[in-house]
């Protein structure tokens, strides 16, 4: 009886580990190229109406990329308040290629008028690991003056002078919205008057 | 009995007309969102072949699906960096490649869209004789100007978006493409176990990402697709695709998996896996991106094991708890 158990037990096993390794097909599919348009100075043509005398005649070969997907940008408010946190959704409806790029920058400070002040950049709670434009940090403290940023979460970070990504999207063929948060803590020295900055967010396809 | 009877149905009447009535104001008054932008650009990417001292036009189509808003159009120029690419103003030097376009609307023009408006700028490209036989890369960006608001704020930001549709210009007298390319990366990511030496081991339920990196020492960008093919020991053998993708002239790229299954993530070999030893091949084919000639073909392989690790440390922890409940049964029937 234990005998018949035992060879019982053990045939169940192989069975079991069979069963689980046995190979799997891995399917793929045919990678559609994306869809071309190319356009002379009198007529459009298709990619493989091209030939070396084409060129040779007309000098350029032009070839553009025939969306089906329009490439679009929706920005819930583009002037903001900052006496109070302002929260800001971006969507994005990707192009055909299916991944973009979102880049943000501040090329001029948050100054007021005239120029004489300004607002700095937050370097937030931490000042042994402050934030920068490519790091997000806590900033809670309401003794730390500054302008900053958050995408998705509570982590800040400082705009930066010059275009730096920002969001760099997996391939999508829907909608993706972001949330931005802009926060802004003035010192109770910053001098009194009318401050504005201007930031510039541009999204960019995938080539 | 009657007239109470009648008003009701009168009341409820007035109030649907009434309510047909006012619905497209309402509609219109909370639709749109205050100070919203909602823009498109067509087309996204554009490349061009030519060849020095001619001109091309190109047409652009610019869409204000939002409220009613300025915009200007602006073109930045593309540096590429090992890392991949920064963005900047034009060089005021580089002035080998002319952009022209009635009343300069390319040059930071302030045009009024309406709502639900296009609007199409077309540009004409010309060439000097004497440009340098390169590449250059171009983003023209829609710009939307937003207004400050009228009641002035003490602290005011204002957004000022952009939607960009790359230009990717190639200047060549013959039209041949200078492509010089190398896959200067090709490993697999993801594993469970640690690496020993050059052999890397995977557990069948490990999520594989191969990470794919070209190099283009060329003078013109390129076009590349290709596949990533997985071979058993035993002679099985499945194919990946690769995202068809441009690389920029000297510069490095990472090439992803296409999307092949909405059930796994892009990028990740599915898995599970057969226990034994594997060989990841990918051939990466080279194009020319204006002719789609074939330039070249590109191999890479890499060799891994996949064990069933964690499989077998729950089977095998299943079998004890099994045999020792066996075992007491067993003892309590003996006794």
């Amino acid at each position: 009886m234990k005998k018949n158990n035992a060879v019982l037990y053990l045939l169940s096993f192989i069975f079991y580990i069979l069963y689980f390794i046995y190979p799997h097909k891995i399917h793929a599919v045919t990678l559609k190229s994306p869809q071309y348009r190319i356009e002379t100075n009198t007529s459009k043509e298709e990619s493989h109406a091209y030939t070396p005398q084409s060129f040779a005649q007309k000098g350029y070969i032009l070839t553009s990329r025939a969306d089906k997907n329009l490439f679009t940008i929706i920005i819930s408010q583009n002037v903001l308040d900052l006496l109070t946190p302002q929260h800001v959704s971006i969507t994005i409806a990707p192009p055909d290629s299916g991944v973009y790029t979102l880049k943000a920058f501040k090329p001029d400070p948050f100054t007021n008028f005239d120029g004489s002040s300004s607002i700095p950049d937050t370097h937030c709670d931490l000042k042994k690991k402050p934030c920068n434009p490519h790091e997000a940090q806590v900033w809670d403290s309401s003794l730390i003056y500054g302008f900053g940023y958050s995408l998705n979460g509570s982590r800040f970070r400082p705009f930066s002078k010059t275009p730096i990504d920002i969001v760099r999207s997996d391939f999508s063929s829907q909608k993706n919205t972001y949330q931005f948060i802009l926060k802004t803590v003035p010192s109770p020295d910053q001098p009194q008057g009318t401050y504005r900055a201007t930031i510039h967010i541009i999204a960019f396809p995938d080539f | 009995m009657h007239c109470h009877f009648k008003r009701p149905i009168l009341l409820v009447v007035s109030l649907i007309i009434f309510g047909l009535l006012f619905y497209p104001l309402y509609a219109k008054e909370v639709l749109p969102v205050a100070n919203g932008v909602n823009m498109s650009l067509s087309p996204s990417y554009t490349q061009l072949l030519i060849q020095p001292g001619k001109s091309v036009d190109i047409t652009y189509e610019l869409t204000n699906w939002g409220d009613p808003s300025t915009f200007s159009f602006h073109i930045y120029q593309f540096d590429t960096i090992d890392t991949g690419e920064t963005l900047k103003k034009r060089d005021k030097n580089d002035e080998a490649i002319h952009f022209s376009s009635p009343d300069g609307e390319h040059n930071d023009q302030r045009f009024f869209l309406n709502s639900k408006k296009k609007k199409e700028l077309k540009m004409t490209i010309s060439v000097d004789e004497n440009t340098v036989q390169h590449d250059y890369y171009y983003a023209l960006t829609a710009h939307n100007e937003p207004a400050w608001n009228t009641d002035e704020k003490s602290l005011a930001a204002r957004i000022k978006t952009g939607l960009s549709s790359m230009l990717f210009i190639t200047v060549s007298r013959n039209g041949n493409i200078d492509s010089e390319s190398l896959v200067d990366l090709f490993t697999l990511t993801g594993s469970s176990y640690p690496a020993f030496g050059t052999i890397s081991i995977f557990d069948s339920f490990d999520v594989i990402r191969p990470v794919i990196s070209l190099k283009n020492n060329g003078r013109n960008f390129i076009s590349v697709d290709g596949e990533l093919t997985l071979k058993n020991m035993f002679g099985l053998s499945s194919s990946l695709p690769l995202t068809s993708s441009m690389v920029l002239s000297e510069s490095s790229r990472t090439i992803p998996l296409a999307q092949t299954n909405p059930r796994f993530n892009r990028g990740q070999i599915p898995t599970l896996l057969f226990p034994g030893k594997y060989t990841a091949t990918v051939r990466i084919i080279i194009h020319n991106p204006h002719t789609k000639e074939t330039l070249a073909t590109l191999n890479s392989s890499y060799q891994f094991f996949i064990i069933p690790g964690k499989l077998i440390v729950i089977v095998v922890l299943l079998m004890l708890i099994l045999f020792m409940y066996i075992f007491k049964k067993q003892n309590r029937i003996d006794k």
